[in-house]
């Protein structure tokens, strides 16, 4: 078996169990991820300065992939047992308020 | 047997002749007429009589330096009126009123029976303080009443009484004093005097004191002394001992007080006149230190502490003269020759030649010896002195004139910018014409225009160097001078300083008057703010203020190129497409969506958050936007958790 094939086999089995709502929080994680490598690339090939703009916007990315998989985690009906009385709902409304705080953080920093 | 006796003998001998060759020290000095004249300032205003006790340290204080009392009829008036009937009268002044009448010896006598009476019962009393029994003795004994046996004995135990509870200094000062007048009763405080003498600080190995200073000392030394005499026994005081505590009764010969002097001069008066040690002052005669050609004569005074003479003549000799710095040996063994005054004897000590400078003499007086300190003299001249001008480069010679002390000399020299201007003088010796160093060589230059009007204005002064043949240089090339001057050109006054300690002629001699052309005050500099690198400079004799200290942001690095900025931005935004693509092929669909109130609100409210923070970022501060973002998210928070309670129940409902 090769890894072509363990790739393959990997991309199958996602298609096909994980919900479409878990889908749709890997694709903002991936979105998330790839703004945040795009800023590191940007500060290893020009500069750090204006450094307090490239910490907050680095930061404001891992953060929100942070907060992503901890909304991942909650969705996730596989891991119902764990988060008991959490209901995704409840779940999406604490992402919202994680993100508020840490976006006005971010601004304030951003200079 | 025989051998036994002899070497005894021998020890014997030995001793006897260290001890009459063992010489004592001496005082370095003595009660001067000019210190007795400054003791009676001080205790001249007891005479006017204010109270008793000033009147009586007047009284006394006169009495000890052998001058009559003045107005000695009011004196004995106010003693009396002060006594009274003599029946309420204190100790202490019975003590001082006694004393007074005493010393004066033609007063009308006093109601002695009734002060006695008084003064007995306050010997008699138990309570009676040390100080109060030290008057009242005392006074009984100027008024020549003896104590009766039982008196004495009750006297002596209270006072071994009050010595148990508190033997000080003071205490046994007083004690002493007492016993003194007891007659053979007061042999219980000579076993104490032996206690009192260990306590004796020394200071600098030169002064015995007592703690307490001079009125405990002089309270002791008369103590001790007395009680030995009215005992007949030697007293434990060395005599090397007592000459210290003479020098510190002499050390304190500026006291301030009328009973300070009274102390000292009753000590003093009791130390030179005690029959076991008798201090012996040995010093330069007034003003004795100084010995020239002019004036050969060492002249010591030997005198007691009192400034009295000796009452046998002793002979006076040199033990060693050494010279300070090298301790070579000069003179030794050589006798004073007496002189009419009994104190005064003197030798020439000019007869050796000696060099100038300064020597130890040890000085001795039969057995007493110390040490005076003279300083030899002598003239110094001027060999040659030259004065001229040279090139500051030192390519050729400097042309030179000779001057001759003490003349100026007649024509005005002149010196630019380009010269230096030199003088070479050599001092000699006058007596041997040895060329010599002095301590002081200096060339003064000063302005003349100045000199003359009064004004003392320019004047600077130059240190001449010797060098190894003791030819003193001043060489001052004028570029280099020019800043110390001013750059005040004009005629200016050169004179030669020469001072010395051992010089009797040390002077200050006018030698020429030279003119000195300096360059130009170069321009100022123009103030020139240079950037980065200095901001400022600063000028000799120029105050400015320095530049104001500004605060400096960070210097802004230099920016990407606008393509590559915006090309990253466009990169940042680019995974937004990307969110979206994915989304749209997961198939995600806002056709559930519920158009209710609260959702609208909520997403409105969201948006509406973001939005806020943008403007934030671009404008606001932190306290409106949290003001604007609280009014949001309750709204916003409301409106959520309805929808999402919604959104819940329906989904439970499925």
């Amino acid at each position: 078996m090769s890894a072509l094939n363990v790739v393959g086999k990997f991309w199958q089995e996602y298609t096909k169990s994980t919900p479409k709502k878990l889908k749709i929080i890997d694709a903002y994680l991936l979105y998330v991820f790839l703004t945040g490598v795009i800023q590191f690339e940007y500060c290893c090939l020009v500069g750090t300065f204006p450094f307090n703009s490239f910490l907050s916007g680095f930061i404001s990315c891992i953060s929100c992939f942070v907060l992503g998989v901890c909304l991942r985690l909650q969705v996730n009906p596989q891991n119902k047992s764990q988060f008991y009385g959490i209901s995704p709902e409840r779940g999406f409304a604490d992402f919202i308020f994680a993100h508020i705080i840490l976006h006005i953080v971010v601004m304030n920093f951003i200079g | 047997m025989e051998e036994g006796h002899v070497w005894c003998l021998l020890l014997i001998v030995l001793i006897m002749m260290a001890w009459s060759t063992s010489n004592h020290p001496s005082t370095d000095s003595y009660l001067s007429v000019a210190d007795k004249a400054r003791f009676k300032k001080v205790i001249d205003p007891g005479f006017k009589l204010d109270d008793l006790s000033t009147a009586y340290y007047a009284v006394i204080g006169y009495q000890l330096i052998e001058e009559p009392v003045p107005k000695s009829a009011e004196i004995c008036k106010f003693v009396q009126d002060s006594v009274g009937d003599g029946s309420v009268i204190t100790p202490e002044n019975a003590f001082y009123a006694v004393g007074i009448w005493k010393a004066l010896g033609s007063c009308k006598a006093l109601p002695k029976t009734a002060i006695a009476k008084v003064l007995t019962a306050a010997i008699e009393k138990d309570t009676s303080a040390i100080p109060d029994l030290y008057f009242a003795v005392k006074a009984l004994t100027s008024l020549s009443e003896k104590l009766s046996e039982s008196t004495t004995g009750k006297l002596t135990k209270t006072l071994q009484a009050a010595l148990k509870k508190d033997d000080s200094l003071l205490n046994l000062g007083y004690t002493f004093n007492i016993a003194s007048d007891l007659g053979l009763a007061g042999l219980f405080a000579f076993e104490r005097v032996e206690d009192a003498v260990v306590q004796a600080d020394e200071v600098d190995g030169r002064y015995l004191q007592f703690e307490g200073g001079l009125s405990v000392t002089s309270l002791l030394i008369n103590g001790i002394f007395k009680l030995s005499s009215s005992l007949k026994k030697t007293p434990p005081v060395t005599t090397g001992q007592t000459v210290k505590l003479a020098n510190y009764l002499l050390s304190r010969r500026s006291v301030q007080t009328p009973k300070g002097v009274v102390s000292l001069l009753s000590s003093l008066t009791t130390l030179a006149n005690n029959e076991f040690h008798h201090p012996i002052c040995i010093t330069l005669a007034d003003g004795g230190i100084i010995v020239s050609a002019q004036q050969p004569l060492i002249k010591v005074k030997v005198c007691d502490i009192l400034g009295r003479p000796l009452s046998k003549t002793p002979t006076v000799a040199v033990n060693t003269a050494t010279r300070i710095g090298d301790d070579a040996v000069v003179m030794s063994k050589k006798n004073f020759q007496a002189s009419s005054d009994k104190t005064l004897f003197t030798v020439n000590f000019m007869d050796i030649k000696p060099e100038r400078g300064f020597y130890n003499i040890s000085v001795s007086a039969d057995s007493v010896s110390n040490i005076v300190t003279v300083k030899v003299l002598s003239e110094v001249i001027v060999d040659y002195l030259e004065i001229g001008t040279g090139d500051a480069d030192q390519t050729t010679q400097p042309k030179l004139t000779k001057v001759v002390y003490p003349n100026k000399l007649g024509q005005k020299i002149e010196a630019d910018s380009q010269q230096k201007l030199v003088v070479r003088f050599l001092l000699k010796d006058a007596a041997n014409k040895k060329p010599i160093r002095v301590h002081q060589a200096f060339v003064r230059i000063s302005s003349v225009s100045e000199s003359k009007s009064d004004k003392h204005g320019h004047e600077i002064i130059f240190v001449a160097e010797p060098d190894a043949s003791h030819v003193y240089k001043f060489d001052m090339p004028l570029a280099t001078a020019a800043s110390t001057f001013g750059y005040q050109s004009g005629d200016y006054n050169l004179e030669l300083v020469v001072g010395d300690a051992v010089l009797s002629n040390s002077f200050q001699w006018t030698v020429a008057e030279v003119s000195l052309k300096f360059p130009e005050l170069p321009a100022p500099e123009p103030f020139v703010q240079t950037g980065k690198s200095v901001p400022y400079k600063q000028k000799p004799l120029i105050y400015t203020p320095l530049p104001e200290i500004k605060h400096m942001f960070r210097e802004p690095e230099k920016r990407p190129p606008v393509f590559v900025s915006n090309l990253f931005t466009g990169l940042c935004l680019l995974p937004v497409l990307i969110l979206f693509i994915l989304w749209a092929k997961l198939g995600v669909n806002i056709s559930n969506f519920p158009f209710s109130l609260s959702a609208v609100t909520f997403h409105l409210g969201l948006g509406s958050i973001f939005v806020l923070m943008g403007i934030f970022w671009l404008q606001l501060n932190m306290f409106v936007t949290l003001k604007y973002l609280f009014g949001l998210s309750i709204v916003t928070f409301l409106s959520g958790n309805k929808l999402l309670s919604y959104i819940a129940h329906r989904n439970k409902g499925r």
